[in-house]
């Protein structure tokens, strides 16, 4: 059993791109996970502070078996997003490729086909393309209306990560189907589904109204495309080609 | 019958699109997000201040100049629909499921 009174693992500051915040962990462990952006332990927390909802840890132990350390790191993904959202941020489902200095997102549930269509355009482009993140970057609105895709701790299994960021110059909703297919979508066709990729709790209106300002920031940053896949490497030159005729218009 | 909002849905709009997304308490109820058109936001938020279906109706046929009873139909498939998703609840069935379990 989880109770917000413990077990402790510990408070740790943060530093996650601009925004400094604290960890509180039910797991020491944990902390291994995140050492990339721990920047020391602390006896108190002095400002925001991220905690993985109890509820969470219960339903990664319903589902998955016995909730850890990595468990812990994985559901703080979402904490994160909530805090990010108050601050124009957010954590994003999908992965982050870079390509000449712009940032291209690959969006999708798991299981899908986002890493498979990741390491295909980099094993076709190895010197055009390069990975932000490969699963769940962090997006940052900022005043002159651009979104930057940063690197954050959450690569996905394969640990896909190394460059940094970029602005966001389009998305690519992926879904499997029975041809490969890319169509542009209106921004009111794609918002439901950018809405859905922002990780946030959901716990109150204010949750829900905070995602749906950031996912319209998002939109208003860049094209959506609805990429159809049904082999790849097709529906990764469908992608390749709509990358570089939209980099002519930048 | 009687509709209401259920509590934990939240409209909102995203580059003009009309969407109910649900709050966690109910994302068992419900699909967390759903696409709504115009009409059916504008009925929406006559019901977020509290106000029921009939409401709802009686506020329509004021505007287009038509007696409630000619125009229910249409909005009465609106209401079947998102109480069917989950989005509305109907308080008459409530109560008498509430009766049920009690007397069970």
């Amino acid at each position: 059993m989880h109770s917000d009174k413990g077990p402790f693992g510990g408070l740790w500051r943060a530093r996650l791109g601009d925004f400094v915040f604290s960890y509180r962990f039910f797991y020491p462990e944990t902390a291994g996970y995140l050492s990339g952006i721990l920047t020391g332990q602390e006896t108190a927390c002095e400002g925001p502070c991220v905690a993985v909802d109890t509820r969470d840890l219960a339903l990664w132990e319903e589902k998955e078996g016995k909730a850890g350390p990595f468990a812990e790191f994985c559901l703080a993904c979402m904490p994160t997003s909530e805090l990010l959202l108050g601050h124009d941020a957010c954590i994003f489902h999908a992965a982050a490729l870079r390509r000449k200095d712009r940032a291209w997102l690959i969006a999708a549930g798991s299981g899908v086909g986002k890493t498979t269509h990741c390491r295909s355009l980099l094993s076709l482009w190895p010197e055009e393309f390069s990975v932000i993140n490969g699963d769940k970057p962090l997006l940052k609105a900022c005043p002159d209306e651009t979104v930057m895709v940063c690197p954050s701790p959450w690569n996905g299994k394969e640990g896909m990560k190394g460059a940094e960021e970029a602005p966001l110059s389009g998305i690519f909703l992926l879904s499997r189907g029975e041809e490969n297919r890319v169509v542009r979508l209106k921004k009111e066709d794609a918002a439901a589904s950018i809405f859905l990729s922002i990780f946030q709790s959901g716990r109150d209106k204010e949750s829900i109204v905070l995602a749906a300002k950031m996912a319209e920031g998002i939109l208003e940053s860049c094209p959506v495309w609805l990429l159809t896949s049904r082999d790849i490497p097709a529906s990764a030159y469908l992608a390749y080609e709509c990358i570089s005729e939209e980099e002519h218009t930048i | 019958m009687t509709y209401r909002i259920r509590p934990g849905i939240v409209l909102i709009n995203i580059c003009g699109q009309n969407l109910l997304a649900a709050t966690r308490p109910v994302w068992e109820q419900c699909p967390r997000v759903r696409k709504i058109p115009r009409l059916w936001a504008a009925c929406w938020k006559i019901m977020e201040d509290g106000k029921t279906d009939q409401d709802v109706i009686e506020a329509f046929a004021g505007l287009l100049q038509k007696k409630p009873e000619e125009i229910r139909p249409r909005f009465e498939s609106i209401f079947q629909t998102l109480e069917k998703e989950g989005y509305l609840i109907c308080e008459d069935i409530d109560s008498k499921k509430e009766t049920q379990e009690t007397i069970s």
